[in-house]
């Protein structure tokens, strides 16, 4: 076996010059859209998703439920197609986010929840898939839009959720970009050798790492009182590849400090919006009253 | 949701008595245009165009396939239209698609695919075997009425900034080259088909030009043109109840001709500029 380039570069850098367990730049935007009732945007980089909230709203009859809302969610990505995945990450979203709602407020009402990737740089795929798998910060940044746009459509809620991925690879990686079927099968073997191979951990992966990891893992945490307080208690998770039970903990570990980092950053931008508005809607001192 | 509540009388008289007058509630002439928002992604072929409040976001990608067995020498184009309950709490997100949404992903397939905009043959890589496959998906984010002229706008901006992957063939044997080995090659599209929708009123002889949501509620039948700034019809189509005089179509497409010219200008204008921000160059 020839001496393969690690993973990291020296300084332990990744290819955008972030460290391992570093997030890419947040941002976020609330209210862009006009005729729904609340609407947030949140991006890890540029992997943007946009999700709106309608509701309290008008049911359908056989959608009704008594006691509280109904509530429905769907998912779309950029390419359009409609398959599992989407249904699969509309299931995360929709178990992560519902109990958090406090639907009880509203019987016999909808609130509608349509998540809408913006922007998901992926790698091109020169073989085509039907049905290509979604990249798990895109998944990550779903639950969050969906929190923020709850939160814009002052919808009552108990706490809140927010996901982050991670991808575990292998430490020294071939000199191929992306793993042709001879390098994937020599990997396979390696893996199968070699359990015990050093791996490294990257945070919010972005498709490239991705593209080449052992494993990749999403973890939701909600924060409130009664669900998880201020450290934040599991609610989500979804792991695919191979790997061990000590890689899958330390994978939560990684993800749980980094939650805390997007809850941190959420409560700053609310709070400046909230200033904001605060400011913009006060009366002038010198505004005269009406007789 | 259910369907939407009609627009109630009050608002309704206003309207229109406001339009017979020339007015509209936006404070726009009767053939102004919303103000026009273009923005690109990251990717290239990645394209969001705000015309006032209405937003699409149009998406191209693309694959290799095998080509149909009647047209070996083509690749192939599909376009994906689809309202959610983002556009509009209206509409309803379940299979069953509206009146409404058939129409709109019609024009737009008319428009765009079946107008042969763009050129079919040079997709073609080695014939009979292997083709590219193009997919337009077309996502309405908000809906204040006119999506269509949106939706085209979004469309053709979109094919004309995607790349796709250079190829190299030998015999029958296909390289696809990454971006960074070979920069990305334009597609081939003949011209810029741009949509302009007319919305006309009861007992007004005036047609209004890019209705917002209320007007549309209000109109009793619009006239949709597709047109190139070559100044060619590409397709026609007036949908509603109210007769129209083959001089007042005549009229609206003299109209429609300068608003082509204009918008054609603006997103020739927004597409150098993005190019320019890009490194289209290998390193």
């Amino acid at each position: 076996m020839t001496s393969m380039p690690h993973t990291l570069a020296p300084g332990n850098l990744r290819a955008d010059q972030r460290l391992p367990n570093q997030l890419r730049p947040l941002s976020t935007s609330f209210g862009t859209l006009g005729r729904v009732d609340g609407s947030a945007s949140f991006a890890f980089g540029d992997v943007q998703v946009l999700c709106s909230v309608t509701g309290p709203a008008e049911v359908r009859i056989r959608d009704e439920l008594v006691d509280r809302a109904a509530v429905e969610v769907s998912v779309r990505s950029l390419p359009g197609v409609s398959g599992t995945t989407q249904k699969s990450l509309s299931a995360l979203l929709s178990s992560t986010l519902s109990p958090l709602l406090l639907t009880t407020h509203h019987p016999r009402s909808l609130i509608q929840l349509v998540s809408q990737t913006l922007s998901s740089p992926a790698l091109p795929t020169s073989q085509s898939s039907t049905f290509p798998a979604l990249p798990i910060s895109e998944k990550a940044a779903t639950v969050n839009a969906g929190t923020l746009a709850c939160m814009d459509a002052a919808l009552g809620m108990r706490g809140v959720v927010y996901a982050v991925g991670v991808a575990v690879l292998p430490a020294h990686l071939p000199d191929a970009i992306l793993p042709g079927e001879e390098e994937a099968e020599r990997m396979q073997e390696d893996e199968k050798e070699g359990q015990g191979e050093e791996v490294v951990f990257l945070v919010d992966p972005t498709a490239m790492e991705e593209a080449r990891a052992l494993s990749t893992h999403v973890f939701a945490f909600s924060f409130g009182a009664g669900v998880g307080g201020d450290e934040g208690t599991v609610v989500g998770a979804e792991s695919l590849g191979v790997f061990s039970e000590e890689q899958y903990l330390h994978s939560l570990d990684l993800v749980r400090t980094a939650v805390q980092e997007i809850r941190d950053f959420v409560r700053s931008e609310v709070e400046q919006r909230v200033r904001e508005g605060a400011e913009r809607d006060q009366v002038p001192a010198d505004a005269k009253r009406r007789k | 949701m259910p369907r939407e509540a009609d627009v109630n009388l009050s608002s309704k008289a206003f309207v229109t008595s406001a339009l017979a007058q020339g007015l509209r509630v936006d404070g726009r002439s009767p053939l102004e245009l919303r103000e026009l928002a273009i923005s690109f992604g990251r990717e290239l072929g990645n394209v969001t165009i705000r015309l006032g409040k209405t937003t699409v976001l149009a998406h191209t990608s693309i694959s290799l396939a095998a080509p149909s067995p009647e047209r070996p020498y083509e690749g192939t184009l599909a376009v994906h239209t689809e309202l959610s309950p983002m556009a509009s709490p209206f509409h309803d997100q379940i299979g069953r698609a509206s009146d409404e949404e058939v129409l709109l992903t019609r024009m737009v397939d008319k428009a765009i695919r079946r107008s042969g905009a763009v050129d079919r043959e040079a997709l073609c890589i080695v014939a009979g075997e292997k083709v590219w496959a193009l997919t337009l998906t077309l996502h309405f984010l908000t809906d204040d009425g006119n999506l269509l002229d949106a939706a085209v706008l979004a469309s053709i901006l979109s094919l004309k900034h995607f790349r796709r992957p250079d190829v190299t063939v030998v015999g029958s044997e296909v390289t696809v080259h990454t971006e960074d080995e070979r920069v990305p090659v334009p597609l081939a599209i003949h011209y810029t088909p741009i949509c302009i929708t007319f919305a006309f009123f009861e007992s007004i002889p005036q047609p209004i030009l890019d209705p917002t949501h209320l007007e549309t509620q209000l109109a009793t039948s619009f006239l949709n043109l597709a047109l190139t700034p070559q100044r060619e019809l590409l397709v026609v189509s007036k949908t509603g109840g109210s007769p129209l005089e083959g001089d007042e179509v005549m009229c609206c497409v003299g109209w429609a001709v300068e608003r082509v010219r204009e918008v054609n200008e603006r997103i020739e204008k927004a597409l150098k500029e993005d190019l320019q921000k890009r490194v289209l160059e290998v390193r």
